[in-house]
């Protein structure tokens, strides 16, 4: 039994609707779909650019993608699917990345300059929006603003509301795909003089966007082919109240199978993570500073006897099964500083912290891992504040994973959010934050008791 | 809370005495600031009960505008109109408009000077700024209340000053409970630090135990809200002058007026003090380096309100369009940015809490290789990369990848090619020179921070609202259908409350009505 025809079908049944949606879209219209973790966002991407530009050969298609690591990914996803679509990567005055310099050749053209005639040429531009408002700024000046039919942005939820304004007047109509559980786009300056404005500058661009044309067709992709259906319904239920979907595989499809016995206190963890996909290690209630010694060492602990024992994934890309190497296992917390103290943990321990991912929620957005290990933001903490609480985060930390997920907090959490309800300052006209950052916590601190290894 | 300002806080409680958080001050304290302090009656938007200002430390020499009883318009406009009409004296000078070369040719007219005001907490100025300033911004248009043009000036004024408050490093508009807590810990909580009379007791010091001492000062109240037993005794004499003005009685309004300004004046004066207090501590740190270009920025921001000034009074939209609401944060994220750079290269305290946090590669210089050539990725040629190889002597979080300063000249952008525990190596990729004439050299100790700020020109912003960011058009006029007129239109973007301009004139006036009718808003 194996998943892949669906996966097939579902991409291209999805390919058709949206393509048939752009194609009925008027002037100033947009199409969006969203796709909770793992849903094959990236995939729905490239096989719709593909498919609206060997439909209209005279189509040149721009592609708005949030930062350069997303752009170099997306192109090298177009170019693995589809090496004949000639492909244009614009890149900043500081060069292209090592990745693309390794991918160049024939039908990838690397450039800075948006006229160049290389670049004309391609059927597909693939940049950051920010290079696209440099774009429109340069003809902007030359006073000879020239629209494009469509645009497909990517990962339009983490854009923010000006970042759109800066570029809109490009694009004739736009495509746009994302996933709404994710952390918000962000600004550290005070926004309160924009509350309630539809357009608010420091809103997510499809709030605006949906907020001025409310009747815009949104689809919605069913199934995460990345979480297990262990994890499929939590996160579902905790940070997609409004949408519904399932996880692409069945029980029992995969498995984790770990070498060695049981020696110490960790292996209970990873035993349990492995057979019920969720572990939650709670380790005595204490106020804490944020670079909690104890958390971290436990962290790095459960990384290196992890890596000592070795295993085998077993799973629908792999059903023979292949070895666990450290690539496979991410580390995962809320504050830089947090990180530096895994690492260091790790260092300590003899593992090399560059041989896996240990990065901060923000910086593991739309990776995937079998097994991530998650750093809880309230562990040791004296108040929750609207940072911790924030259900994009969480979301974040607890999607990352194919097989296994393990938490380590401390106890008390619950507790502190029960002293700790929304205290934030309501504003007029401002729209409710869904899913709320206090409920998706209460939900998934419920849904970690019945994992806890003491 | 960084370990630093912690380790700072525990430092500040134990001694009794605030800790300097920089070694220089961030901002500018102009020679003749304006201080304002102010009494605002409790329950009430904007209805000053008093407001004391001047240029002078001594309060004896400051103005004082006293509404007796700030719900009756008369009254409350009787001070308002008193201070709007000093405050734009105070500003005329600074409006004068003078015309100076341009670079590369022309001219320009630039604001001949640019004022300072200074209040003694941050609800202060809010209060100033956006609630009083926004309640007077408006007079004089349509059938508001008949007001001086000098208050319609104070309304645009103020306006400016509270939207310019939000930038980043910004010295127009300064409240000290901010500045001094910018510049030195306490071993109280921030929401402690918020009362300007405690917060100087931590930095002057009291005679006394101080932990006996605060929980007194904690009582003094520095406005805009009184403190409530001052106005609870206050209240009786407020009456007795209503009672005067009802009864036709002017011995009995005299009495009562003086008997509340006398109250007013005592206990705004020891605001006013506190305030120049504050100022005086700040005058006495040195000023950091970048300190005059931001100073310079505001300047230049004012000379723009300036010449606005010099046709008309400025008017401002109730809300931001779009273009200027994205406008505006942009630009103050941008400033948010460079102040961030600035401060820490200007102030080794700044840096080495930066270095704390692990956001330094600190060390030895081993080896510097100036003969590295690389070919830049996109370029053909090689150039010069020299790579700096450096022992740790303190531990960093940063990562190999990420982009550095060199703390001896900010111009020398490194990239970290390698990091581990002892050692790390960075590729000098911009301002080879630069690196050449700062001296480094091996055995020197170094210190490069992970502050990159955007150097180059900003786009150009939008100068029209895009699709995205309105309704369609035929959303709008179906919503609108047979009223399209200019201000209904206006009205789609402004975010004005829901109410017609006739039914707004229907509503109770505080203040414009006798004193049995039932009371309403307060516009």
């Amino acid at each position: 039994m194996t998943s892949a025809p669906d996966f097939v079908s579902i991409n291209a049944a999805f390919t058709k609707l949206v393509v048939d949606d752009i194609k009925n879209a008027r002037r100033d219209e947009a199409v969006l779909v969203e796709a909770p973790p793992g849903a094959g966002k990236s995939s729905l991407t490239v096989s719709v650019a593909n498919e609206l530009t060997s439909q209209a050969k005279a189509l040149r298609l721009p592609v708005v993608t949030q930062t350069n690591e997303q752009a170099d990914d997306l192109v090298l996803s177009l170019r693995s699917k589809h090496p004949d679509l000639e492909v244009a990567r614009l890149h900043g005055g500081s060069g292209p990345s090592a990745a693309m310099v390794a991918a160049a050749g024939p039908g990838l053209v690397l450039s800075s300059d948006h006229d160049d005639q290389d670049v004309k040429r391609a059927r597909v531009v693939v940049t950051t929006a920010r290079k696209w408002e440099f774009v429109r700024s340069k003809q902007q000046r030359d006073g000879n603003i020239r629209q494009y039919e469509l645009a497909l942005i990517d990962e339009a939820y983490q854009m923010r509301s000006d970042a759109l304004l800066g570029i809109a007047g490009l694009f004739e109509r736009l495509m746009c795909v994302g996933d709404p559980g994710q952390l918000d786009p962000f600004t550290t300056i005070d926004d309160a003089l924009w509350k309630g404005l539809q357009y608010s500058p420091s809103r997510t661009a499809m709030g605006t966007l949906r907020a001025f044309h409310p009747n815009i067709p949104a689809h919605q992709l069913p199934t995460s082919w990345r979480l297990p259906p262990s994890a499929a319904a939590i996160v579902c239920r905790a940070f997609y109240p409004f949408s519904s979907f399932d996880a692409g595989t069945s029980d029992g499809q995969r498995a984790i199978t770990l070498d060695g016995h049981r020696k110490t206190e960790d292996d209970d963890v990873l035993d349990l993570a492995a057979s019920d996909g969720w572990a939650y290690v709670e380790l005595p209630e204490k106020l804490t500073v944020r670079t909690d010694t104890e958390v971290a060492s436990r962290l790095a602990r459960l990384v290196q006897r992890l890596l000592d024992r070795g295993g085998d994934v077993v799973d629908e890309l792999n059903p023979d099964g292949r070895r666990i190497t450290s690539r496979d296992i991410a580390v995962v917390a809320a504050h830089n500083d947090q990180v530096h103290s895994v690492r260091y943990a790790l260092t300590e321990l003899g593992v090399d912290p560059d041989s896996l991912v240990v990065s901060t929620a923000n910086k593991v957005q739309g990776r995937e891992y079998q097994v991530v290990l998650v750093w809880h933001p309230l562990a040791g903490r004296r108040d929750a504040t609207a940072f911790h609480l924030e259900a994009g985060r969480m979301c974040v930390m607890l999607s990352r994973h194919r097989h296994a997920c393990v938490v380590v907090g401390r106890a008390g959490a619950d507790r502190l959010l029960e002293e700790y309800p929304d205290a934030d300052p309501v504003f007029l006209d401002e729209p409710e934050k869904f899913p709320d950052g206090w409920e998706a916590n209460s939900l998934v601190l419920h849904h970690l008791a019945k994992f806890k290894v003491a | 809370m960084s370990l630093v300002d912690l380790v700072m806080a525990a430092e500040a409680a134990q001694s009794g005495k605030a800790v300097r958080r920089t070694a220089y001050r961030h901002q500018h304290i102009a020679d003749r600031a304006l201080v304002v302090v102010a009494f605002n009656l409790s329950g009430e938007a904007a209805a000053p009960l008093g407001l004391m200002y001047g240029t002078d430390s001594d309060p004896a020499k400051a103005s004082l505008a006293v509404s007796a009883e700030p719900r009756n318009r008369e009254s409350r406009f009787a001070a308002i109109n008193q201070f709007a009409s000093d405050f734009v004296k105070f500003l005329a000078p600074h409006l004068v408009l003078k015309t100076e070369p341009k670079k590369g040719g022309g001219f320009r007219q630039t604001a001949s000077s640019t004022p300072q005001l200074i209040v003694p907490n941050r609800s202060t100025r809010s209060y100033l700024g956006t609630r009083l300033g926004r309640s007077l911004r408006y007079l004089g248009l349509g059938d508001t209340h008949d007001v001086p043009e000098e208050t319609q000036w104070t309304g645009a004024h103020l306006s400016w000053f509270a939207e310019h408050s939000n930038l980043p490093g910004q010295s127009t508009f300064l409240a000290m409970t901010e500045s001094l807590s910018q510049h030195f810990v306490t071993g109280q909580s921030a929401l402690e630090d918020e009362n300007l009379a405690t917060l100087l007791a931590w930095i002057d010091g009291v005679p006394g135990d101080l932990l006996a001492e605060l929980e007194d000062l904690e009582r003094r109240a520095y406005g805009p809200v009184p403190n409530p037993d001052w106005e609870r005794k206050l209240e009786p004499i407020v009456k007795a002058y209503s009672d005067g003005l009802r009864s036709d009685d002017a011995e009995k309004t005299r009495v009562a007026f003086e008997r509340v300004e006398k109250s007013v004046r005592e206990a705004l004066a020891e605001a006013f003090e506190a305030t120049h207090r504050a100022i005086e501590i700040l005058r006495g740190v040195d000023p950091a380096a970048s300190v005059a270009s931001r100073w310079g920025n505001d300047h230049w921001e004012w000379s723009d309100h300036a010449r606005r000034s010099a046709k008309e009074i400025p008017r401002f939209a109730k809300r931001h369009d779009p273009l200027r609401a994205a406008r505006t944060l942009q630009r103050w994220s941008s400033a948010a940015d460079a102040l961030e750079t600035d401060q820490a290269f200007d102030d080794p305290l700044i840096m080495a809490r930066l270095d704390a946090e692990g956001r330094c590669v600190t060390g030895t210089v081993d080896s510097i290789d100036t003969d590295n050539k690389e070919v830049k990725p996109g370029n053909k040629k090689a150039s010069a990369v020299p790579l700096i190889a450096v022992s740790l002597t303190a531990p960093t979080r940063l990562l190999a990848g990420e982009v550095v300063r060199l703390t001896l000249d900010r111009r020398v952008r490194c990239v970290l090619r390698s990091i581990d525990d002892s050692s790390a190596t960075l590729a000098v990729t911009a301002q080879v020179k630069a690196l050449r004439e700062s001296g480094l050299g091996t055995g020197d100790e170094a210190m490069f921070v992970g502050l990159d700020p955007w150097e180059g020109m900003d786009p150009w912003a939008p100068d029209e609202t895009p699709w995205t960011h309105r309704a369609s058009l035929d959303e709008t006029t179906s919503e609108l259908a047979g009223d399209v007129d200019d201000r209904a239109v206006a009205a789609v973007d402004d975010g004005a409350p829901d109410m017609t301009l006739d039914e707004l004139g229907e509503v109770t006036l505080v203040g414009a009505v006798g004193p049995d009718d039932e009371p309403g808003v307060v516009l």
